[in-house]
């Protein structure tokens, strides 16, 4: 038993650093809506530098425009986000705020 | 002829000065063996006093022990001043030690400024690793709006939580940041609007780096140089030829 506990507390101090979670902060156009075969609603977020990210529009998912709490259908393809989401790394962490923005200017 | 008779009348009314009969009398001369044995007497006095107290007190020569008794002797020898012993903690950095209203820096004074481009949306942080009572004079100023955050992060962090001083909604501030603990102090910029938004910030004091972090855990450390570093290379380099 004491050798099972032993390997429990080695594993869980193991896995420790692959779940370090940390925040994240998106800010582009929404390319892609889509539900996964599991019924997880994602969106796909584009930037300006052109790299595309996958995040997970969840329950705990508030989206806003000027102070206004909308649904999560708001969230549709064309619209510029900022997105301020939470996991073990950019891709498929789990969308916390999302702000509906004005369309950003192009750099001149 | 009243004319003349007003002058005569003038004229005897002229005050009396007193006479000093010494300035008209002039002195006898001194005897010889007098005026000898005055000049005697006076370098004699003066000797005593060169023995007895200039030396000791200018020269630190005090061969009759006169000085030393009459406590002229520290003017030739002041003790010299104990240097400043900073505390060094378990990381081997000094702290900066106060003495009433001087604080004393083992580090160089430093003085750095950064401009920072801020994208639409996101934000950037820029602050200084100071040591506990170190101090910093800054200024920065936006032309955008942007929420800022004026906050330290001590060594220790996460452990022990970050401390905000100042969140106003301003695009510029000046002032002094004394740290409250060892740790980065600095600002936190987000850009509220779509286009971007440049940051200028100047700072002076002592701290040891200086780091930018970005949106999505970008970091990069700044090299900062010495102030006196600084002034000299904005001196005027001598052109070849000229004599120093």
């Amino acid at each position: 038993m004491r050798r099972i506990l032993a390997l429990a507390a080695l594993l869980t101090g193991l896995s420790a650093p692959l779940s370090a979670h940390e925040d994240y902060r998106t800010v582009g156009i929404i390319t892609h809506r889509y539900v996964t075969s599991d019924k997880q609603q994602m969106m796909e977020v584009t930037d300006a530098q052109n790299e595309t990210a996958t995040l997970w529009i969840s329950k705990q998912t508030v989206v806003k425009q000027d102070d206004k709490v909308l649904t999560p259908a708001a969230l549709k393809d064309g619209v510029t986000v900022v997105v301020d989401s939470y996991g073990d790394e950019l891709d498929y962490s789990e969308a916390l705020n999302v702000r509906i923005v004005p369309a950003i200017a192009a750099p001149k | 002829m009243p004319d003349t008779m007003a002058f005569s009348r003038l004229a005897n009314e002229r005050p009396v000065l007193p006479v000093n009969p010494a300035q008209d009398t002039p002195l006898p001369p001194l005897p010889r063996a007098t005026l000898l044995w005055s000049s005697l007497a006076a370098l004699l006095v003066a000797f005593i006093l060169l023995v007895t107290v200039v030396l000791p007190a200018e020269y630190g020569l005090d061969p009759l022990g006169t000085g030393k008794r009459l406590g002229v002797t520290a003017i030739s020898n002041p003790p010299a001043a104990a240097p400043i012993r900073f505390a060094v903690d378990e990381t081997g950095n000094a702290a900066p030690l106060r003495e009433g209203p001087l604080t004393h820096y083992q580090g160089p004074f430093q003085v750095n400024s950064a401009v920072l481009v801020i994208p639409p949306y996101q934000y950037v942080e820029y602050k200084y690793h100071m040591l506990k009572d170190a101090s910093l004079e800054f200024a920065w100023e936006a032309d955008g709006p942007v929420a800022h955050d004026n906050h330290s992060e001590p060594d220790t962090y996460p452990d022990d939580p970050a401390v905000s001083f100042d969140k106003r909604k301003v695009q510029k501030a000046n002032g002094t940041l004394v740290a409250p603990f060892n740790g980065l102090h600095g600002w936190y910029w987000e850009n509220l609007g779509g286009a971007p938004v440049t940051v200028k910030v100047s700072a002076a004091g002592y701290y040891d780096y200086a780091v930018e972090l970005r949106t999505n855990h970008f970091r990069q450390r700044h090299d900062i140089y010495p102030a006196a570093e600084m002034a000299k290379a904005a001196l005027p380099q001598p052109a070849k030829g000229d004599k120093p």
